[in-house]
């Protein structure tokens, strides 16, 4: 644990991530989508010569470039910040596979921003065969980032033969690298459809009377034959993307087939039953309304389908993303695993276990080794020892809390640090075992916060209430002891604890301690 | 075989409607000539394709109905699917377990069923307040107004019945809460009760009573009204806002309008299917869990409360003192809402036709101030019973 982390309250660093990442999939899925839609339309006006069109499509190409330029590049760029900030491992493992492949895709970016801002600007200014074919440029270099940043997401799932081989193309072409590459194209198209379909409808209520409106429901209806057919043939495309994972979808999807109790995870099988049916939905409400009933086709139809069409992005891509757990980078088939979503590499697990999880964290060697010798010889004295809190009181608002023994209450280092006029050191006993709360703290953040939040999304408090510490410790060994671990129901989406018995007990302690909070502390800890 | 008339226009060259492509194919393939040689459903057709539905800047809110009726639908089949596993009685918490944590596809069905009713109680809160500022109670609607009110009771009969079949916690504190409330109806208040509870407590032989009438008397009472309050509505028409008759009066034409098939008929199925969408979402989003079973040894939880649609009354009965001058406090309240929804069913009395404009004046503020603090008694109601919960 190298990193601070990064605590979203309530909401959790996976919904903040979340949140971002699919509202840059909506604006960046039509980016692509629309930018062939676009020059398609522009080659069917101009070859029938139908200027009503050609004005509705300068309409959609204004409402276009606003939407996808800015938007777009400011929620990419947020997403660079969010998993800096939230995940550093997987991002720094990513970086350093994936720098070329990214700094390829920046390339097509540039292309894309310069092609469209001509694209829009030169309606008038350009022969008709000129401006396609910046159109086509467009396209061809939006489409173009997808196919890099689908090798990166893809490569998160199925790592495939570079586990093994280290090799950059085994990496980036991995196993559902082509059908989830044909997947999103489809996609792609179909969402802009649904975009410009509800910009359609303003453009209609806008340019009433400018434009000949059977010119106009003619449109609507050319939208609709464009997004039915690709919506109605996802959930189709999707069984190539199940087929080639490399393990049993089946076994994750019946997960949440038979029960919603706790350690289900019936979410992705409830996702995935949205996604399919919104899909079918989606594509025959188009037909029904937009296609067979054109003329009533109006803003707040258009509206709603939007609203489903981006229901669907969110409810695809965390689908996607539960697929992977318990890992980052990996995926549940034999041997496919690298990284898990605690942060632990696969197969360091028995070094943490040895020497503790924090023996590497360059902020705290000598606190830790320290500590771990404190417990060691605390541990062979007695079992009944006391802990003794230590809550220093910094100001009337402000407190935090330390564990420290009896005996080094006085001397330790971290003590007299801290100790100055504004400082109040209050003690008092606490628990039973001879562990260090800040460690447990620290074991909680770095190896659990990447999921769970305290008390809000996935809260881990209300989930352990009622719990006494025993079953506290109980619950934590599933997770922390091999032989439970292999047995238990939560290895499907839970990563292995790891970490040395002072590590394990100290995060017992920790949670006891926020759960069942001792009376003593009751007004003193926040 | 009548044909559906082509692209239709108004007399600014506006089109009203077009001719769908489903109705061509049916023609040209003579499928309406067969179907009519065997059924004799050419006045079926020509009834459904000329009957007009107006179009004006409130048309949308002709669907509310529909959709409340396609929720209903929804209750009727995953209903059956709920009946083959649910057992009433002692096991009904045991059996409802089974629904959700063992039988394939219980919980999504079961997920499905909650959230369905509770959406249907909204469709038609929001049909009758969007026939309410419509002014579609007026003559010779009447009837249709006074079916729907009792449709609208009959759901909330259907949602307060169902609640309790789970025989978990919430399910059983909430109901003894609600049957409390008629108790204090004089004289006969308290047989009524007994009656509902099939004894003096609610225990299992209520979830017994309860189910019979969630699936058998309150569904062949509702399809009876709903035959009613439909038919009606084709006798009669589809109402238009006054703004539209009065332009109709002044310009003495008749208001672009649209055939109730196809153009319609598309424009509902379209609704629906986003509606099934978003209830499938909700379904799978927050699926209802099942409490704790129900331990009438215990005393109830802090803050448990009735669901939405009856806070309203169960906060005014709150915020009533015990006694008012000497008379008891929650009579006065059953009392008052008993006479807001007196007032409101008799609205097409206080407010009859468009000649008189203060009468309509009064019943448009009577009916947004019993909208308003409807809703503001309801958010008021949560509010307390989140204060309870956090011990504020």
């Amino acid at each position: 644990m190298n990193y601070p982390t990064l605590e979203i309250p309530y909401i959790g660093s996976s919904w903040f991530m979340g949140i971002i990442a699919t509202f840059h999939i909506w604006i960046s899925h039509f980016a692509v989508g629309g930018g062939i839609y676009l020059v398609v339309t522009e080659m069917i006006a101009r070859r029938d010569k139908n200027q009503d069109w050609i004005q509705l499509l300068k309409g959609q190409t204004r409402f276009f470039i606003i939407l996808t330029a800015a938007l777009g590049a400011i929620s990419g760029v947020g997403i660079w910040f969010t998993i800096g900030l939230i995940n550093p491992q997987v991002t720094s493992a990513l970086i350093h596979n994936f720098v070329f492949a990214w700094a390829c895709e920046w390339v097509f970016f540039i292309i894309e921003i310069a092609a469209i801002i001509v694209y829009y600007y030169t309606w008038d200014r350009l022969d008709a065969k000129t401006h396609i074919r910046v159109g086509w440029i467009y396209a061809i270099s939006a489409w173009m980032s997808l196919f890099i940043i689908n090798g990166i997401l893809c490569f998160m799932l199925t790592p495939g033969e570079w586990i093994q081989t280290r090799s950059f193309y085994a990496a980036f072409f991995n196993p559902t690298y082509w059908p989830l590459l044909t997947f999103r194209t489809l996609f792609m198209l179909a969402m802009a459809g649904v975009w410009f379909l509800a910009a359609t409808t303003h453009y209609r209520v806008k340019w009433a009377g400018k434009i000949n409106e059977e010119n106009i429901i003619k449109m609507t209806r050319w939208l609709a034959a464009w997004v039915f057919p690709l919506w109605i043939s996802l959930p189709l495309m999707m069984w190539w993307f199940v087929s080639k994972l490399p393990f049993d979808f089946n076994e994750i999807f019946k997960l949440g087939i038979s029960g919603i109790g706790p350690g289900n995870f019936s979410v992705i099988t409830r996702m995935i039953i949205f996604f399919l049916f919104g899909c079918v939905v989606l594509g025959f409400g188009v037909w029904l309304t937009a296609y067979l009933n054109a003329h009533h086709f109006v803003r707040w139809h258009g509206i709603v389908f939007l609203a489903l069409c981006l229901a669907l992005v969110g409810a695809g891509e965390m689908s996607r993303e539960l697929l992977r757990k318990p890992y980052t980078i990996g995926n549940s088939g034999q041997g496919n695993g690298f990284l898990y979503v605690s942060g632990v590499r696969v197969g360091e697990e028995k070094e943490f276990n040895d020497k503790g999880y924090l023996y590497k964290s360059i902020w705290a060697p000598e606190i830790y080794q320290s500590r771990n010798a404190q417990f060691n010889k605390a541990k062979d004295k007695s079992s009944n020892s006391n802990n003794t809190l230590a809550i220093a009181v910094l100001d009337k608002s402000k407190t935090f809390d330390l564990s420290i023994e009896q005996n080094n209450l006085e001397t330790s280092s971290i003590v007299k640090g801290i100790t100055d006029k504004s400082t109040e050191i209050k003690q008092v006993n606490y628990g039973k075992k001879y562990s260090d709360l800040s460690i447990g703290k620290s074991v909680f953040y770095g190896q659990c916060m990447n999921c769970h939040t305290k008390v809000g999304y996935r809260g881990v408090y209300p989930r352990l209430a009622g719990r006494d510490r025993e079953g506290i410790r109980n619950l934590m060994l599933m997770l922390w002891d091999p032989i439970e671990y292999e047995k238990s129901i939560y290895k499907r989406f839970m990563p292995p604890m790891v970490g040395n018995e002072m590590d394990f007990e100290s995060l017992v302690d920790w949670l006891d301690y926020n759960v069942n909070k001792p009376a003593e502390t009751q007004n003193l800890v926040k | 075989m009548e044909k559906l008339k082509p692209n239709c226009t108004d007399e600014n060259g506006k089109i009203i409607w077009t001719q769908c492509p489903i109705a061509s194919f049916f023609e040209r393939w003579h499928i309406m000539s067969w179907l009519d040689e065997r059924l004799a459903i050419s006045g079926l057709w020509k009834y459904v394709s000329t009957k007009p539905v107006p179009i004006h800047k409130y048309s949308g809110w002709y669907s509310m109905g529909g959709l409340a009726l396609f929720f209903f639908l929804i209750q009727c089949v995953t209903g059956a699917l709920l009946m083959m596993y649910y057992r009433p009685g002692p096991e009904a918490y045991s059996s409802v377990m089974q629904i959700t944590n063992e039988i394939a596809y219980g919980h999504l069905i079961r997920s499905i069923h909650h959230w369905s009713a509770n959406l249907m109680i909204v469709s038609v809160l929001l049909h009758m307040v969007s026939v309410f500022y419509l002014k579609s109670y007026r003559k010779p609607r009447e009837f249709i107004w006074f079916t729907g009110i009792l449709l609208m009771i009959i759901s909330l009969a259907f949602g307060f019945s169902g609640y309790l079949l789970p025989w978990d916690e919430l399910a059983f504190y909430a109901t003894k809460i609600v049957l409390q409330v008629p108790e204090k109806i004089p004289v006969i208040g308290l047989a009524i009760s007994n009656l509902i509870r099939g004894g003096t407590e609610v225990n299992e032989y209520t979830v017994q009573r309860f189910f019979t009438l969630h699936v058998f008397i309150l569904p062949g009472i509702l399809a009876v009204l709903l035959g009613i309050h439909l038919g009606l509505i084709q006798y009669l028409g589809i109402s238009k806002p006054p703004h539209v008759i009065e332009e109709e009066e002044r310009t003495k034409k008749s208001c672009a309008w649209m055939p109730f098939f196809p153009n319609f008929t598309l424009i509902e199925l379209g609704i629906w299917l986003i509606s099934f969408a978003f209830l499938v979402f909700l379904a799978a989003w927050v699926p209802k869990e099942l409490g704790l079973q129900a331990d009438i040894t215990k005393p109830a939880p802090i803050g448990i409360h009735p669901e939405w649609f009856f806070m309203m009354p169960y906060q005014i009965l709150k915020m009533i003192p015990a006694k008012v001058f000497g008379m008891d406090g929650e009579l006065i309240g059953v009392g008052i809402y008993s006479l807001i929804l007196l007032i409101w069913g008799l609205l097409p009395f206080i407010d009859p036709t468009p000649k008189y404009k203060k009468a309509s004046r009064i019943a448009f503020w009577i009916g947004t101030v019993i909208i308003f603090i409807s809703v503001l008694i309801t958010i008021g109601a949560y509010i307390a019973v989140y204060k309870i919960k956090a011990g504020v």
